[in-house]
């Protein structure tokens, strides 16, 4: 014998080692390869037959160096496994892949109204101040909509307001402020609340819609000035538009109030320089507002020496045109797509 | 009302700048609507007198005008036809500016040179719109200086009047205002008459029949006036006013009339049979000609105003032919009277003759200024009229209004207003406006309560929060402060309404890809046909067409209109029935598409159960269970008979929906179906607003079984379910339906359903014995109760 079993089998591990780095495996050559050293017939097998030739001193250290060569080799065979399974991991991965700007599967998308929003919206400015809820029938009796509110048979106030009338001798209500009449009818002061609704006017052009909406407002308690609702109304200009809005007040006639107002908010579009939509004036007509007039308190037996209040009332589209620059009153009727999905 | 500068000016001094007096007018509550600034570069500007009037060659409505100037003739192309030969008009040459940016230049119109234009009042900017140009005084020499001739500096506004303050409908009434405003005295016409010997009452008589109609009536008789056009200086105000100058006679009437508010009649006296005037309600079926040649139907609510043989006036509307002023006119009864406001008003309105004395009677008159303005008219008409007056007007005045008494006292305008004003100040604001102090008894230096009388032109003022009000406005609302408001909340009275389960409903149908919409809540007649109700319906006695000639009775109406080109929509709103009577439905539309179109998806049409879908995802959103669907005959004929049902909730009928009927989808001209819901908004109220009390989940391991049936076509998913759940009981934790089945490889009339069941109990794990007997019986009583075969 020209090697000695030791050499023979260092030389194996060389050999093995040496293959496995030069060689491009993927995992069935692999295992071919660790077969042909490691397996039943495999070479490390072959040399290991002639382990019985050797002395008894010589055999148990023979035998661990094989156990160690053979340990190394499936090491490194075990080390190219893994980096042969992850690159085939990484090539399936790779073949699953999508384009992911393909438009992604859709649902309907659905919109609310913007005035019913707007509603939404003003209604939660005024309940953060206490003020709830109410509502009242949209076909009304001329007594709520006019005699209890201040507005007696053939006074010009009524002229104010162009009213359709039903043939069961009522009316549409021109206004939510008969709202104003059933609560107090029912509820006993202190009072905050808010009416919206739908209120209808006989009038229909370009910028008038015989259907529209109001919100309504009344307070009523003992000691209320007209400072208060000078309070208030900012307050809600303020957080409704901004809080850099300007406003104004100035002197009115509504019926069922006294002293009544107007409030002006300085336009947003010239911000009061003057332009179309403010007609020059540099302000905007946004609502009307007043201390609940005395004869409105007796109408509903109210003591109306004792209790002050203020009401107000303003256009729901009026406020939602000129928050989102919409230019048209039609544009809420019509319901087109194209105009809902610009709220949502 | 429009009010010019140049009038104003004969009772208070104005500042030269238009704006300070505006502005202050607009924050004393009396609007300014518009201003018309007289304001011109008067260069190219000049006064031409119309020399020749030739049709345009090439254009039937324009003119071409051969003018002389001062400096020239020219020729000019003309569009108005309100001069004729010899007016005098105002010339733009080349270069002149006018208003809205409007720059003359020398052009060819139509083909024919023209050197300028002839200039209309708009064009100036001294109104908003002219019917024609402007004619000037026929007098005005050619040479005469424009500023002068036009009135430049001054201006004239419109005002918005609201309808409390019939004061201001009259130039005094605003210089009073402005008095009162700029701190500046007001100075009142004097008016001084000479009478002749001839007394009034011996040759006229006046009888108020309905003293509740008519509170005073006064006249005046002029004698020899001469008709004539009025001098110069009153067809310009008129017309600064907008008002066509008519004859001196009429024009006096209606100068009055703008000065002091106080409409004025002028009647040709010799017309006026018997010399008597009866002031009477009208007689059953009576009729009159207006002065404006209209036959009218008169009802005895009306005030006629009659001589002895017939009507010479529909008293405070308008005069009456027979005795109108013409240019035969010699003699003249003027009358002054003061008519009760509700029965103008009504006249008026059934009329549709809203004239400027019907206006202004209709909100009162100043009882006082009756008298005031009839002898201020009869000064004018001999002044300008040459007339001889009759010696004491006719007054009769049965009742005679008292002043009205307000008092106010320091504190409640303090605890109004939000701020301190001393009533001292008050007293200062009040009496520039008319008002008298009443001295109170109470000592003292300070004041606790002022009482005034309130002059009788201010029919607006009763108590005293009108007098709080004439403060807070003669100081201005900005001085009042800001404060945000005080007091009791009062939460413990809860005030219902459903108006934040309306937006919780609404979120819901969002969700489920629909668009929230608002219709007008008309309906038309052919609406009513096919969605009215046995509730019946509201009609309009005023409607604006045939259209919207009803109250809706269903929200489909408009939602059918609208679903074509938007697929997916609802509306939240009410309903009206007969005696407007009112329910608030929830509805909605879907048509078309099932999906929006996409690559991975097939493209199929909404059906049934997609609707269905949606009205379920609804009810589950505010869990509500135990919605029953029927398919009864009393669904609305507007549905598919067979692809459409009831639904019930609580025993209560809560809506419908389904297919749209075949016949309608041809008739609203639909290429594809419609599957509408409608929901009774008030039948689930309560439901909505239900708080859910937390179940137990069970620890115990649930048991899946399925179970698969065959079973008549005519039994259905309901009985089988309801079958399923009574034998289950509480031990069915879930139950869905997962195949359906009709076709090839079974009876032709029969139907397989498979159901997935899982078994759970609250207390313990079931043992397999258990769920075996268990489920043994549901399905034995599938078989006894719908006649299933069990597969």
């Amino acid at each position: 014998m020209s090697q000695s079993l030791t050499e023979k089998l260092e030389s194996l591990k060389t050999e093995a080692l040496r293959e496995l780095s030069a060689t491009l495996f993927n995992l069935e050559s692999l295992e071919a390869f660790r077969v042909s050293y490691l397996g039943k017939n495999g070479k490390l097998t072959q040399i290991l037959k002639d382990v019985g030739k050797l002395s008894p001193e010589e055999r148990p250290k023979t035998g661990q160096l094989a156990n160690q060569i053979k340990q190394v080799i499936t090491l490194e065979i075990e080390k190219h496994a893994q980096t042969l399974q992850l690159e085939e991991r990484n090539k399936a991965l790779q073949e699953e892949s999508v384009d992911v700007t393909l438009p992604g599967k859709t649902m309907w998308r659905g919109t609310r109204h913007p005035l019913k929003k707007t509603m939404e919206e003003i209604v939660q400015i005024f309940s953060n101040y206490g003020f709830q809820v109410a509502q009242g029938p949209e076909i009304e009796s001329e007594y709520y909509n006019f005699d209890a509110l201040n507005t007696p048979a053939w006074h010009p106030a009524r002229d104010m307001q162009d009213t359709f009338y039903t043939v069961d001798q009522t009316v549409l209500r021109t206004h939510t402020s008969p709202v104003q009449i059933r609560v107090m009818e029912r509820y006993k002061p202190p009072l905050r609340i808010v009416a919206p609704g739908a209120v209808y006017r006989h009038d229909d052009d370009v910028s008038h819609s015989p259907m529209f909406h109001q919100i309504e407002g009344l307070l009523v308690d003992e000691n209320v000035s007209m400072a208060h609702l000078k309070g208030m109304i900012t307050g809600f200009v303020h957080q409704y538009f901004s809080p850099q809005t300007h406003v104004r007040f100035r002197p009115s006639f509504f019926p069922f109030t006294e002293p009544s107002a107007e409030l002006d908010i300085e336009c947003m579009m010239c911000h009061g320089k003057g332009c179309n939509v403010c007609k020059h004036s540099g302000w905007l007509e946004v609502l009307g507002c007043g201390m609940v007039h005395p004869n409105v308190f007796r109408a509903v037996k109210y003591n109306a020496k004792k209790l002050s209040g203020f009401a107000f009332g303003m256009g729901i589209e009026r406020l939602t045109m000129l928050k989102y620059g919409v230019d048209h009153i039609k544009l809420f009727f019509e319901n087109d797509l194209r105009f809902l999905r610009q709220f949502s | 009302m429009k009010v010019y500068s140049k009038w104003l000016r004969h009772y208070i001094a104005l500042p030269s700048q238009a704006n300070t007096i505006l502005d202050r007018l607009t924050h004393a509550g009396l609007e300014v609507e518009a201003v018309y600034e007289r304001n011109l570069d008067t260069t190219y500007l000049r006064i031409a007198q119309i020399q020749e009037i030739q049709k345009h060659p090439n254009a039937d409505r324009l003119s071409v005008c051969d003018v002389l100037a001062r400096d020239g003739k020219y020729s000019v192309v003309c569009g108005a036809h309100n001069f004729s030969k010899g007016d005098k008009v105002l010339l733009a040459l080349p270069g002149a500016q006018l208003k809205h940016g409007l720059t003359i230049q020398k052009s060819k119109i139509r083909g024919v040179a023209s050197d300028g234009m002839l200039c209309s009042g708009s064009e100036l900017g001294f109104e908003a719109e002219s019917d024609g140009i402007l004619i000037l005084p026929n007098a005005t020499p050619l040479t005469s200086d424009l500023r002068k001739v036009l009135n430049l500096g001054e201006f004239s506004f419109e005002l918005n009047i609201t309808p409390n303050r019939p004061d201001c409908m009259n130039h005094i009434g605003i210089a009073r205002e402005l008095s009162a405003l700029l701190k500046k005295p007001l100075q009142f016409p004097k008016i001084k008459i000479k009478e002749i010997q001839k007394k009034t009452k011996d040759i006229f008589k006046v009888k108020i029949q309905d003293p509740k109609k008519c509170l005073r009536y006064m006249g005046r008789t002029i004698l020899d006036v001469k008709i004539e056009p009025s001098p110069a200086w009153l067809c310009e105000y008129l017309s600064a006013v907008g008002q066509r100058p008519i004859n001196n006679v009429v024009d006096i009437t209606n100068y009055v009339l703008l000065e002091m508010g106080q409409p004025l009649h002028a009647f040709d006296a010799d017309k006026i049979e018997g010399q008597t005037v009866i002031v009477r309600g009208a007689n059953p079926n009576e009729t009159m000609v207006t002065l404006d040649g209209q036959t009218r139907n008169l009802e005895t609510t009306d005030i006629v105003i009659s001589d002895l043989k017939k009507s010479i006036a529909l008293g405070g509307v308008m005069g009456g032919e027979t005795s109108e002023v013409s240019q035969t006119t010699q003699n003249i009864f003027l009358e002054s009277a003061y008519f009760d406001p509700a029965t103008i008003r009504k006249t008026a309105k059934r009329l549709g003759l809203s004239s400027e004395s019907s206006k202004r009677f209709e909100r009162g008159v100043d009882i006082h200024g009756v008298y005031v303005a009839l002898e201020r008219a009869t000064q004018l008409l001999i002044e300008i009229a040459g007339g001889k007056v009759t010696q004491k007007p006719i007054d009769v005045y049965p009742k005679k209004i008292k002043s009205k008494i307000v008092s106010v006292t320091q504190d409640k305008l303090t605890q109004y207003l939000g701020y301190f004003v001393p009533l001292s100040t008050v007293k200062s604001l009040l009496l520039p406006l008319g008002f008298k102090i009443i001295p109170s008894s109470s000592r003292g230096q300070s004041l606790r309560d002022l009482t005034v009388s309130v002059p009788s032109y201010r029919v607006d003022i009763f108590e005293d929060v009108d007098l709080i009000e004439e403060v807070a406005r003669l100081l201005g609302y900005d001085k009042i402060p800001t404060l945000e408001p005080k007091g009791t909340l009062n939460l413990e009275q809860k005030i219902e309404s459903s108006f934040s389960l309306e937006n919780k409903v609404a979120d819901v149908f969002k969700a489920q890809g629909l668009h929230e919409t608002v219709h007008l809540s008309f309906q038309s007649e052919e609406d009513l046909k096919i969605f009215g109700k046995e509730k019946g319906v509201t009609a309009l006695q005023n409607p604006l067409g045939k259209d919207t000639a009803l109250m809706r009775t269903s929200l489909l109406p408009g939602l059918i209109q609208n679903v074509k080109r938007n697929g997916r929509i609802f509306e939240i709103g009410n309903v009206f029935y007969a005696k407007g009577h009112q329910e608030k439905w929830i509805s909605g539309l879907i048509s078309g598409q099932k999906n929006p179109i996409h690559w991975a998806v097939a493209e199929a049409n909404v059906d049934f159960f997609d609707l269905k879908a949606i009205v379920q995802a609804f009810f589950g959103a505010f869990l509500i269970e135990g919605v029953l669907y029927q398919r009864t005959p009393s669904v609305p004929g507007y549905y598919h008979p067979g692809v459409s049902c009831e639904m019930i909730l609580g025993g209560k009928q809560l809506g419908w929906m389904g297919k749209l009927h075949p016949d309608l989808k041809t008739k609203f001209d639909f290429d594809q179906d419609l599957y509408c819901f409608e929901l009774q908004f008030e039948v689930l109220e309560d439901r909505l607003k239900h708080t859910p009390r937390l179940k137990p989940i069970s620890k115990y391991p649930a048991v899946k079984r399925d179970i698969s049936i065959l079973v008549p076509k005519s039994v259905s998913c309901a009985t089988i379910q309801a079958t399923i759940q009574k034998t289950a009981g509480d031990l069915l934790q879930s139950l869905s339906l997962f195949d359906l089945y009709e076709g090839e490889n079974i009876p032709k009339d029969a139907k397989s359903l498979a159901f997935a069941l899982t078994y759970q109990s609250k207390e313990k794990t079931l043992t397999d014995t258990e769920i075996q007997a268990l489920h043994l019986k549901v399905c034995e009583a599938l078989t006894k109760t719908c006649q299933a075969q069990i597969r």
